[in-house]
This record gives C-alpha cells, structure tokens and sequence, in this order.
C-alpha cells in the first residue's frame, strides 16, 4: 500500500474558488456527469464500463447450485468487489480500506436488496437445484467515483448475461448448448443506478466528483434509484447536514439523469445485439 | 521443422503456424504508471505497473526494489491457479528488471486475466447428479459448472486423452498474461529493463499430427500436449558462444542480430524429446514475429503522442 | 534528430566520428555476463526504456544521446527544478513529497536569506518551487529553495495561489524549451505566471478562474495527445475552452 497524499492547499482554494463561480476543473458544469462509455467483451455478461477515466469491468457467471432449506425456490446472486491495487495503489490486496467497504455494502444494498434480478426466477427445480450468479467487478482505474462506475457496470453486466436454457422433465434436469437453443436473458425487476453527488461548505452539489473532488470535498451523499422515479437507497455517510430541500432537490436532478443513464445502456446493448449472433435457429 | 505440412488448415480456418490476430495496447488506465492490453484473439489480459513508489517498511530491501506482482481472474477471487501464474511472472522479471537501481522502493505489477480461466466445464445435456453443495470459501468448487463456457466441440472426443486439469489457467493465458506484463512495464518507462519477455503457447494435437502454434482455447483443450515458452529479447541477453563475436557496427533493431534466451518453459501432457525440440524452435519464430508486431504498434503509438 | 523506435535490450550503435558521448536516460553500458571485451572495442550499450532514439549537440564536439519515452514517475536527478507539496515539518526543516518513492528533505536554512533566528514559516500543504540539491538512490533527496551560485531565491520558494496540474514528465521538460510552441502560443490569448517542475507537475496563475481552468485543459489535452502541439491546434482548445 502506498499513502495517498493530499493535495497542495492551494488546489483546494482554487476548486472552491472555482464552484463559487459553478466551474468545474474539467470543464464540467456542477451537475453534469462524465461520459459513459461500454466495451462488451467476447462473452455475455462481461462488460467494461468507463465514466470518464474511471474505469471497472463486471463479469456475471452462472452455476446451478442446490438451494437453501428455507428458501426452496430462490436462486443466488454473489456479489465479489475487491478493489486491487490497479485501481491506485492506495489500494492493497486482501485489505479492505473504508472507501472499499462503503463501496461494496452500497452496491449490495443497491442490487442485491433492492431485488434487481428476480431472484425466483433463478429457480430449476425447486428444492434442488436453482441458479447462482457470480458478479465479479474489476476495479480497473480510480479516477474518482468508482461507485457510480460499478453500478453501472454490475447493471449493464446483468442486462447483457444470459443463462443456458434448461428443461425439466421428471427428476432430470437438460441444460440445451446454446447451439441448441438460444441462451436466455435474466429476469429483472428493474435497474437500479447509483448517482453520487459530493459537498463543499455552503456550496451547491456536484454530481459525480472526479478524484480530487472526492479528496477535498467535506461530504458526499449517494441516491440509488431506477427510471420509475423510485428511490432505492439513500446513503450519507458523515459530512456536513443537509436540510430536506437540498435532498430533495439532488433526487429531483438524479430522476432525470438515471433516466438518460438508462437510455445510454439501453442504446448501447441495442447496438451490441446488432453485431451479437445469440439466435442460433 | 514440425511434421505438418503448412497447407493444413486449422478449425478457426488459420494455418498451423499462424498466430491469432494480435490486441497490443498501451497506456488506458490513468491512475498506473503504466498499462498494457495484449491478447490473442479473445483470450486477453490487461496488465498494470507502477513504481518506484514508497515502500513499506516491512517490505523494504536495501539493495534493491521489492518487486510485488498480483494477478487477478476473470472471475471470483484469485486462488492456486493464480498462485502459479504469479510464480511463473516471479521467475521472470526480476532478471529483466534492473532493480539493484531503485534501493528501498516498490515496484508493483498487476495482471488481470480478461478471458475465462480454464477448460470448458458446464456440460450440457442431461444433468442429473446432484449438484456440489455451494460453499463460498472455495472458489475451485464454485468455478466448475460455470456459465458462459468456451466452445468445444465434442467434449466426449478428449475422453481418453491427458486431460488440461480445470484448476490451472490455460497456456494461451498464461502466454498473455506475460506478454501483457511486458507492455505495462514498457508503458511505465521508469525501471529500467534489460531485456524483453515474450511468450506463446503451442500445442501438439495429436501423436501423429504436427504442432499448432497459439492454439485457440478449444484446442488446447482437445490437445495430447501442451508448452508454454517465454524468450526474452535483448543484446547480450544470451550465453551461447556462437552469438560471442559480432561485427561492431550494429543497428538498431536488425533482425538477424537479435539476441534471444529462453526464460520460461512448462510443459504437460504426452509428448517426445523431437515434439519437445519442434515446439521449441516454433516458439522462436513466434516470438519473433510478436516482438516485430509489438515494435510496429508501439511505434505508432508514440508517434501519435509524440511532442514534437 | 532521429526517430528510431527502441525497446529494452536493444543494443545501440553510437557513431565514432564525435570526441565524447553523452549517455542520457534509457541507455546504460550492456551488463554482459560474456568475457570481457578488449580494451579499444567500444563498449556496447543497449537501451533499458521504450522510447525513441533522440540526440542532441553538445559541449566541444561532444554528441549526447537518450531514449525519449514517456512516464509519469518521477525518479530524482541533482539540478532538477521541482514542485513539491510539503507534508510534515520537523525541527530543522520540512518533508516535502515529489511523487518519487522517497520524502525529500527541504532543510530550514535553504532559503534566501534565512538564518537560524529567522526562517520561513511553511505550513503543510504548500506548494514550494524547489531544485533538487541532492539525488542518490540510497538516499532521501534533499532540496533546496535557493540558487547555490548567488545566494539569491530565484524564484523558488513559496507559491501563492494559482493551481498545479500533474502531467508527463516529458511534457514538463518540453514546455521549458522556448522553442515548444504550446506555451508561447497560450501566453498570446491569456497572461499567466508559470512554473514548471521536472517531476511532472506545473503551477500556473491567472486573473480569472476561467483562465486558469482553460490553460489546464489545453496542458493536460496536449499530454493526453488530443491537442496536437501546434499552433492552430492549441489556439482552437483556447477558443473553446475560454467560450
């Protein structure tokens, strides 16, 4: 592990100086987040997602597994989100910091919790075999926000998965190659995105904070929501307090900007089923 | 050479001796000192390196610099397969490096695998076993049965055959995983290097049949034998007495002149001496053409980010 | 100047027509394990760095030659001017970080005019414009903030305000050449006070915000390589960054 090193006094003038006047030191306007950007890979459920230079890969895998006792007909969705040293060398291996802990638990909560992938629908068999999902993330550059960055990876990664198809006849279970049949898509709910808006003193918000912003700022407050207007989690973690108005003032923002999100993936995925041969009939 | 004719075309529609379409890129990560992407077709790996950086005090070395390397899989969390690759980059860097000249610093290598790890492993068709009962701890239970699989095509063919075992990566994995390795340190430009690694895998199909240079996940896995062999490029790298005299008036980058040593080999499955000795001369040509490719793209690359 | 690619391990071929050679970054004598050449064989040297071959004229006939590369790790050299960002303060001086792998030490006399009654009073967090006194890999670095031949600040020391943008090293190194264009083609359209460490950093200070946040862009855009270092190019960024 390396020590992160703050930055000069004077950087930090200048970034308030400069929000003061609602400038941002990319170019940005207070509230504009950085571009979204997806590689798909040569697999399905492996997607490189890149929000400015923040980068993370996500990877969904599928085994059939038994399930538990007491929940007969419910599949698995595991979540793996260590943050190696390549993000930065701040990070270590096999040492969570704070930052990876919050970042790990929010992305639990804003998937997994918010039931994301219908879980039920994972079933094969109920009581004996049902399927698990395995989401590894990647956490490939730290320039600020790897939060926002993973969820829309881990989101994308699920949308564009898709699992063998299987039949049950009796006792016994046929898993068809997808020369066979076509692979299905995942059952979802709902795409939950994570939109992280960071604090200065008596300053109004900005969304999605590169690196130094992060390092400098004296809060940041992260809303989870999806394109029905629902607010799935709401995480602030420390920081200077924040009055109901200004609240509901980042969740109106975060509506419109989750629901261009989406329209980005939307596209994306359109295009990548363009040049994806998945039908074999 | 090797026992194939050249005319003999491969499942992929490539010649025995063709190398997969090459990805060699530099530079993508921001926050590394250096980064590198080199894959063979689909299997691909992204490596980073940065350094020197402050070093722990526990880690410190007084004569030189602590070379850290990590690997991350594709999926789940590193286990002995990744164990084994770091090993296998262990033993090659740090004689390419020259890090008698970084004294109490770190040097931090990390190679993230981008293509599923091993052999394909959720058979299809009729499963009625009772599935393995999930435990979280062991990822080697959790990886087999895995969704997506890389295609094969009949698995009941290699019944009877030496087996790759599931737990180990591939050797095309490994193969880029080094290379990749390769690309990051030559991004970062801060540590020294004396010589330069290169590696390819190459695989023996079947007794009679000749040998397949960069074989394609498929069939290394439908193979009798597979190698793995690194070269490492550079003047002088070399202790052979034949390569002792040269001509003083070199050039940069003359083919020819190139001095190569071999500085990584594995080997399994069933093979000969002569197989042995074929694979090995293939895996000179290869690298070779690599080392060429790398010079090529990288050429362009910096003369698009050239200053001046 | 040549533009020939070269890797690690590449052997060099030096022309014998020059008196002396210079050997910059990214060459080294090849650490052959064969027996030793004879004494007038010329030693034979390889290049440990990927980069292009570059040479250059130099004192009475004398050739130098380096690899130019890129890298944003910043190794420390003797005579380099450097910025750096002091992080704690002891008794006789500061710990000053320059994104090398070791702390460099900033002693409390190394300023102009400083004596042991009075010296100056830096916090942590401020950025000094610095030359780097003393480099040796078994050592911390030590800097100074004065010119050792006169006495004098010099301009180091201190600085007040403006802002730092990391970049490549070799970027730093081009935009003191006077002959670069980038910085003389930004000073016609806005007026900025500059300083440029060789550790990969640059300061600069401007009237207005938007200022400063323009040049900012078009230094990093040039080091990214998406603003070519020309004249139109650069002017075109400005326009568009100031609108």
């Amino acid at each position: 592990m390396v020590r992160e090193i703050d930055p000069p006094s004077i950087q930090k003038e200048f970034l308030l100086a400069a929000l003061a006047e609602g400038k941002r030191l990319d170019g940005r306007i207070p509230l504009e987040q950085r571009k979204i950007e997806f590689v798909f890979g040569e697999e399905l459920g492996n997607v490189e997602c890149r929000l400015g230079k923040t980068a993370v890969l996500a990877q969904v895998t599928a085994s059939i597994v038994k399930p538990r006792d007491d929940r007969p007909y419910e599949g698995f969705l595991l979540i793996n989100s260590e943050i190696g040293p390549m993000a930065s060398s701040v990070y270590e291996n096999g040492r969570s910091s704070d930052s990876e802990i919050l970042i790990t638990r929010l992305l639990e909560k804003s998937i997994r919790r918010t039931e994301a992938i219908d879980r039920e629908a994972l079933c094969i068999l109920a009581g004996g075999k049902v399927w698990q999902l395995r989401l590894t993330l990647h956490f490939l550059s730290d320039s600020g926000n790897l939060l926002d960055c993973a969820s829309l990876a881990s989101m994308m990664a699920l949308k564009h998965f898709r699992k063998p198809d299987v039949e049950v006849i009796g006792d016994e279970v046929i898993i068809h190659s997808p020369e066979e049949r076509a692979p299905v898509p995942l059952a979802m709910h709902h795409t939950p995105l994570c939109l992280t808006f960071a604090y200065f003193e008596n300053l109004s918000p900005i969304l999605d904070p590169t690196h130094l912003e992060s390092t400098l700022c004296s809060g940041t407050l992260t809303v989870t929501m999806n394109a029905q207007r629902e607010i799935c989690v709401l995480s602030k973690a420390g920081g200077t307090p924040l009055s109901v108005e200004e609240i509901m003032g980042v969740v109106r923002v975060g509506v419109d900007k989750v629901r261009d999100m989406v329209k980005i993936m939307d596209e994306a995925l359109e295009k990548d089923r363009e040049n994806r041969v998945v039908e074999v009939r | 050479m090797a026992s194939a004719g050249p005319s003999r075309r491969r499942s992929d529609g490539r010649k025995p001796h063709e190398i997969r379409p090459l990805t060699i890129e530099i530079g993508e990560l921001d926050r590394a000192d250096g980064s590198g992407r080199f894959g063979f077709g689909a299997t691909s790996a992204l490596a980073s390196c940065s350094g020197p950086l402050e070093v722990r005090l526990n880690q410190e070395l007084p004569t030189r610099a602590t070379l850290e390397i990590s690997h991350r899989p594709l999926e789940g969390v590193g286990a002995t397969a990744s164990r084994a690759l770091i090993t296998t980059l262990e033993s090659i860097y740090p004689s390419a490096l020259r890090l008698s000249l970084y004294p109490r610093s770190l040097i931090q290598i990390i190679v993230q695998s981008l293509s599923s790890s091993s052999a394909p492993t959720l058979s299809t068709g009729r499963y009625n076993e009772s599935p393995e009962i999930y435990i979280d701890t062991e990822p080697e239970t959790t990886e087999k049965n895995v969704w997506p699989q890389p295609p094969t095509q009949s698995a009941l063919a290699v019944d009877k055959k030496e087996k790759s075992p599931n737990t180990s990566y591939n050797f095309s994995s490994r193969a880029v995983s080094i290379n990749s390795a390769t690309l990051a340190i030559l991004d970062a430009g801060s540590i020294a290097m004396t010589h330069l690694p290169i590696a390819i895998s190459i695989a023996s199909l079947s007794d009679d049949d000749g040998l397949v240079v960069d074989p394609s996940i498929e069939e290394e896995y439908n193979s009798i034998a597979r190698f793995g062999f690194a070269w490492s490029f550079g003047k002088n790298v070399s202790l052979r007495e034949d390569q002792n005299q040269k001509d003083s008036n070199m050039d940069v980058d003359e083919e020819e002149d190139e001095e190569m040593e071999l500085i990584w080999v594995e080997s399994e499955g069933k093979f000969d001496k002569e197989k042995f000795s074929d694979a090995l001369e293939l895996s000179k040509i290869a690298c070779r053409q690599i080392l060429s490719e790398i010079r090529a793209k990288l050429g362009e690359t910096l003369e698009c980010k050239r200053l001046q | 100047m040549s533009t020939t690619l070269v890797l690690p391990g590449d052997s060099i071929s030096l022309p014998s027509s020059f008196k002396s050679v210079v050997l910059g970054p990214g060459l080294a004598p090849s650490s052959s394990r064969l027996p030793a050449p004879s004494s007038d064989e010329v030693p034979s040297i390889i290049s440990t760095k990927l980069g292009l071959m570059s040479s250059a004229k130099g004192k009475e006939r004398s050739e130098q030659f380096w690899v130019e590369g890129r890298s944003k790790r910043y190794i420390p050299a003797q005579k380099d001017m450097v910025l750096g960002t002091i992080i704690a303060r002891h008794a006789e001086g500061y710990r000053v970080d320059l994104g090398s792998s070791q702390m460099a030490q900033l002693d409390g006399l190394a300023f102009e005019g400083a004596t042991k009654r009075s010296k100056p009073n830096l916090k942590v967090g401020t950025l000094v414009y610095s030359r780097v006194a003393l480099a040796n890999r078994d050592m911390e670095p030590e800097i100074e903030c004065i010119d050792p031949n006169t006495g004098k600040a010099e301009g180091f020391g201190e600085l007040k305000g403006g802002l730092v943008v990391s970049c490549s090293l070799q970027l730093c190194r081009h935009l003191l050449n006077p002959k670069f264009i980038v910085l003389p083609t930004l000073a016609a359209t806005i007026p900025f006070e500059i300083a440029v460490g060789l550790n990969g950093r640059v300061w600069f200070k401007t009237e207005t915000v938007s200022e400063s946040i323009a040049l900012k862009r078009v230094i990093e855009g040039v080091d990214s390589g998406d603003i070519k270092p020309d004249k139109g190019a650069v002017d075109r960024a400005v326009k568009e960054y100031l609108a």
